[in-house]
């Protein structure tokens, strides 16, 4: 993953709990990187081990860190350094849903060294939307979740998240329903 | 669709070329993308110069015609109203309908101004890369924010680091500890200030000079390229060392030095941080001296005990061996009296001598105890039977009011210096007490498996001491007040001496006291338990008036007074006695005579008795000769058996003892005693030769070479250690011993075999240790018994 992302665990373990918290992450992650450049990529295994050990460390689930990350990401991240993009990405959450799949399939573009997640829309509805979401990557469906509803506190939209599919489940990718 | 034609309907053409103008020949705006629209309204029918400004390229005219004629070039258009936003794209002349038709689209430098024109991502084709550029804008944007974040990183731990280094340089500096860097080849690259003030020099005349041609004299150079050695195997250390500054003053300095690397981890040189140890070192020396002093002054003050109770022992010998000489003439009753007197004085007198010396030699840490089985009943009886007069006489009641009975009927310790303190605690208390009676009592309290807990009391109805007083009871020359001193004598040792025994046994005494009133003395001693095998027998002999008719005596003693009690002790039992006044005389009168028994006092003029037994030992004399001396302590004895006496008696002596010994050494005849003396000298041999008889086989000459390589070799090395010693070259002298080591080894001279390897030790290490002198002086002394022994040996 590129820096950003683990700059982003950096930023929220440092904003929330400060920076002796984040000391204590890495020295338990057992990653020695003083600073993380936003677009040079890095081993997917430092996120897996930052996020472990913010669990660890804090003593809370994974599932819980990732969705919290996911949230911070879309608010924090997205928001204050793409905050024009994002934007654009749409006039509400469902045109933003709708535009998800354009949106990260230009980004992959962008990003020769990245395997962004592809997302799918369907079965959109006056209030709901199925997000599929195909990933190389395990264990990040939980972020995905964060991510969603991040993007409904975005658009000051309550949303109800629940996943429908996935592929500890069978499935080939999740399957989240939005609702608003 | 044709191959040269190609077809769209509107909405197809609007997702491929939202922000189209479609301009016709009146140069009027015909229709226009979907997108465009939402930047500029009601377009539609205006003329093209109304509603847009041509930007590049520069043009005189702009009309339908000079538009046609841009064909194939990049145009840039301006908007003239709202956000006045820019397209950027081409114009394409349509025949077929005679109208220009602009492909292209907005010209943004931020997501931010797209936002602002209220246009959203869904409003620009797919393939229009303007987006992602805006986003490759805003991640460059973000990539530099990034590096300014990392430079400010980077600026602040280079000033940390600065500041570090500065602090570091600052201590390294203003130590006062010296430091110096040299590199591979021991040349000097870096000192501080504190080590130019501890060597005399400058930096720059220490810049590129080599340490060990500078500081390092004789043995120290050595011990530098030792050391550069070491740090070439990575190996760090501590060391002191001897050098010279620039003023030729000669230094000590406790060097830490550890080999230095560079990044790659290729040894660079050496790092030493020094120490000044000169002023310690001095001091280090004082006290050794200081320490040789002390034992010197040890032993002047053993000599000087030992003249003492020479100088007390001999008039108290005749004093009392002459009383009890008259003692057994026919006397007036009158003179009785007197002798009695003189008696008891003389006891007196014994006992404050005895208490005398028995103090120093618990000082020294000289006094011997006995481990013998003893009946434990005796200790009451005979104490209570010995002091019942002086009790009587004061008409006191002497009791022993309690014996446990489950006390063990044989115990294990020393009965004699039990007895002592027993007579001491109760002569005490009969002496302080002037009406009642004085109690003693024996309890078991503790019965072990193999040993008994044993308290014993001493109570008395004296006259008792002050609280304070009580607490200083034991210590020395304590005594109540110079009245009780005027009043009842005494040294004020006998409790301090008693508490000493009793604690040497390993037991423990205290007092209670209350004045007026008397005092208990209480003590608690643990004995292991025996039997009456564990018990000496007592060989209680009656001598026969005659016993010593026919035997001939030779008494050696300066002192008339002795020879005169010994002739007539002696001379009562029939011996026939001759004098001699010295071991000289005494040598001189053997030559001419035989004798059965010599009596030979130890400090003579002329010719003291050691050396005369020596002499006669040598000379093949084995008559048994008796040790009489004064000098009542340890190591005494020895000294006289090792000089090849036979026995050994202390003066002022007992009759019975003496003629004890004399009745022993008489029946055990020559034989016994020229076995005793074989088998002390024996014993005193510092060398084993078996290792050397077991090398040559048995073969004598080798021996004897050996011996003579030995005498002959060893005391130049010794002396070379010595003398390496005094100068300082520890490693010298650890070589001198490493090579008189395998010699001590063939001879077996075991008092030394451990000490010529620790000296060795310390010498390769190149340390001094406090133990250095004392080690070398006791090999010095026991190679020069070794020297005589070999030559008494070998002759």
């Amino acid at each position: 993953m590129y820096g950003i992302v683990n700059k982003a665990i950096e930023d929220l373990v440092k904003s929330n709990f400060g920076e002796e918290k984040w000391e204590n992450v890495k020295k338990r992650s057992g990653i020695d990187i003083d600073y993380f450049i936003s677009s040079e990529p890095y081993d997917d295994t430092i996120t897996y081990l930052l996020a472990g050990a913010v669990s660890d460390e804090m003593n809370m689930p994974l599932k819980d860190v990732l969705q919290a990350f996911g949230e911070w990401w879309v608010l924090k991240t997205g928001k204050e350094k793409y905050g024009g993009l994002m934007e654009a990405g749409g006039e509400n959450l469902k045109e933003f849903l709708i535009n998800l799949p354009v949106f990260h399939n230009r980004i992959m573009l962008m990003y020769p060294k990245l395997t962004p997640p592809e997302f799918k829309i369907s079965d959109i509805k006056e209030n709901s939307v199925h997000v599929h979401y195909f990933s190389k990557r395990q264990g990040l469906k939980e972020f995905v979740r964060g991510l969603l509803y991040g993007l409904g506190k975005m658009y000051k939209t309550p949303v109800t998240i629940e996943l429908i599919a996935c592929r500890e489940s069978g499935n080939k990718h999740e399957v989240f329903v939005v609702s608003w | 669709m044709s191959s040269n034609c190609f077809s769209f309907k509107k909405d197809q053409f609007n997702r491929l070329f939202p922000f189209y103008i479609l301009v016709n020949n009146r140069f009027a705006i015909e229709s226009c993308g979907i997108s465009l629209q939402k930047l500029a309204k009601s377009n539609i029918n205006q003329s093209f110069s109304t509603c847009f400004k041509i930007t590049r390229p520069e043009m005189d005219v702009v009309d339908f015609e000079s538009i046609k004629a841009t064909h194939g070039q990049l145009i840039t258009l301006q908007l003239q109203s709202g956000h006045k936003t820019i397209l950027r794209g081409q114009f394409e002349f349509l025949d077929d309908t005679n109208q220009l038709l602009f492909v292209g689209s907005p010209w943004f430098y931020s997501m931010e101004q797209v936002n602002e024109s209220n246009l959203k991502l869904s409003d620009f084709a797919n393939h229009d890369p303007l987006i992602d550029l805006l986003h490759i804008l805003k991640t460059q944007e973000i990539v530099n924010a990034d590096l300014k974040q990392l430079v400010a990183t980077i600026n602040s731990q280079k000033n940390t680091l600065k500041n570090n280094e500065e602090k570091y340089r600052n201590i390294i500096e203003n130590m006062n500890l010296g430091l110096l860097e040299v590199d591979v080849n021991e040349n000097i690259t870096y000192a501080n200030h504190s080590f130019c003030e501890m060597s005399g020099y400058t930096i720059k005349e220490l810049e590129g000079k080599r340490a060990s041609e500078i500081f390092a004299t004789g043995e120290s150079t050595k011990v530098l390229q030792e050391k550069t050695k070491n740090r070439e195997k990575g190996i760090a250390d501590a060391y002191e060392i001897e050098v010279i500054d620039k003023q030729g003053n000669g230094k000590w300095w406790l060097i830490s030095g550890a080999p230095r690397y560079n990044d790659k981890g290729d040894l660079v040189g050496s790092i030493g941080i020094h120490l000044d140890i000169t002023e310690q070192k001095q001091l280090e020396r004082e006290l050794i001296e200081a320490k040789v002093q002390a034992e010197h002054l040890a032993k002047t003050k053993e000599a000087f005990l030992a003249n003492m109770s020479h100088e007390i022992r001999t008039p108290m010998n005749a004093i009392m061996g002459m009383s009890r000489q008259l003692a057994k003439t026919d006397l007036l009753p009158q003179q009785k009296f007197y002798l009695d007197v003189i008696h008891s004085a003389s006891d007196n007198l014994l006992v404050i001598i005895n208490d005398i010396l028995d103090l120093s030699k618990v000082e020294a840490g000289k006094l011997s105890f006995e481990s013998i089985g003893f009946e434990s009943n005796s200790i009451a009886e005979r104490v209570i039977r010995v002091l019942a007069h002086k009790a009587e006489e004061k008409g006191l009641k002497l009791q022993n009011s309690y014996f446990d009975t489950r006390i063990a009927p044989v115990l294990i310790g020393d009965p004699y210096r039990l007895n002592q303190v027993l007579f001491n605690l109760i002569g005490n208390s009969i002496k302080f007490t002037e009406k009642g009676f004085v109690d003693l009592s024996l309890e078991l309290i503790e019965d072990n498996e193999f040993s008994q807990l044993i308290k014993i009391k001493v109570k008395d109805t004296g006259i008792g001491m002050d609280e304070d007083f009580v607490k200083n009871l034991f210590e020395k020359f304590s005594q109540e007040n110079e009245s009780i001193t005027r009043k009842y004598g005494g040294t004020g040792l006998g409790m301090s001496i008693c508490k000493n025994l009793v604690e040497l046994m390993g037991g423990e005494i205290r007092a209670e006291s209350i004045k007026g009133k008397g005092t208990t003395i209480i003590l608690k001693i643990e004995f292991k338990k025996g039997n009456y095998t564990d018990v000496p027998e007592e060989n209680i002999v009656q001598f026969n008036s005659n016993f010593l008719q026919g035997r001939k005596i030779l008494i050696t003693d300066d002192n008339e007074l002795n020879r005169l009690v010994a002739s007539i002790i002696l001379q009562n039992y029939g011996a026939q006695i001759v004098e001699a006044f010295n071991g000289q005389q005494a040598i001189e009168v053997l030559k001419k005579q035989h004798f059965d028994v010599i009596l030979m006092d130890i400090q003579m003029p002329v010719m003291n008795g050691i050396e005369a037994t020596k002499a006669l030992r040598q000379s093949k004399c084995n008559v048994p000769i008796i040790a009489l001396t004064a000098a009542a302590i340890k190591g005494e004895r020895q000294k006289c058996i090792s000089a090849g006496m036979s026995d050994y008696i202390t003066k002022p002596f007992k009759e019975e003892v003496l003629l004890k010994i004399i009745d022993k050494l008489l029946k055990n005849n020559n034989v016994e005693a020229r076995h005793l003396k074989n088998e002390e000298s024996k014993e005193e041999l510092l060398f084993d030769l078996t290792e050397l008889e077991d090398i040559s086989r048995g073969n004598k000459d080798f021996i004897l070479k050996m011996l003579n390589i030995f005498c002959e070799q060893t005391p130049l090395i010794l002396h070379e250690m010595l003398d390496a010693y005094k100068q300082g070259q520890y490693e010298k002298m650890g070589a001198m011993a490493h090579k008189m080591k395998p010699s001590i080894d063939n001879l077996k001279i075991m008092p030394l075999k451990q000490i010529i390897r620790d000296i060795e030790l310390l010498g390769r290490e190149n340390k001094h240790s406090a133990q250095l002198p004392i080690m070398l002086q006791q090999t010095e002394s026991i190679l020069q018994e070794v020297f005589v022994q070999l030559k008494k040996y070998k002759s």
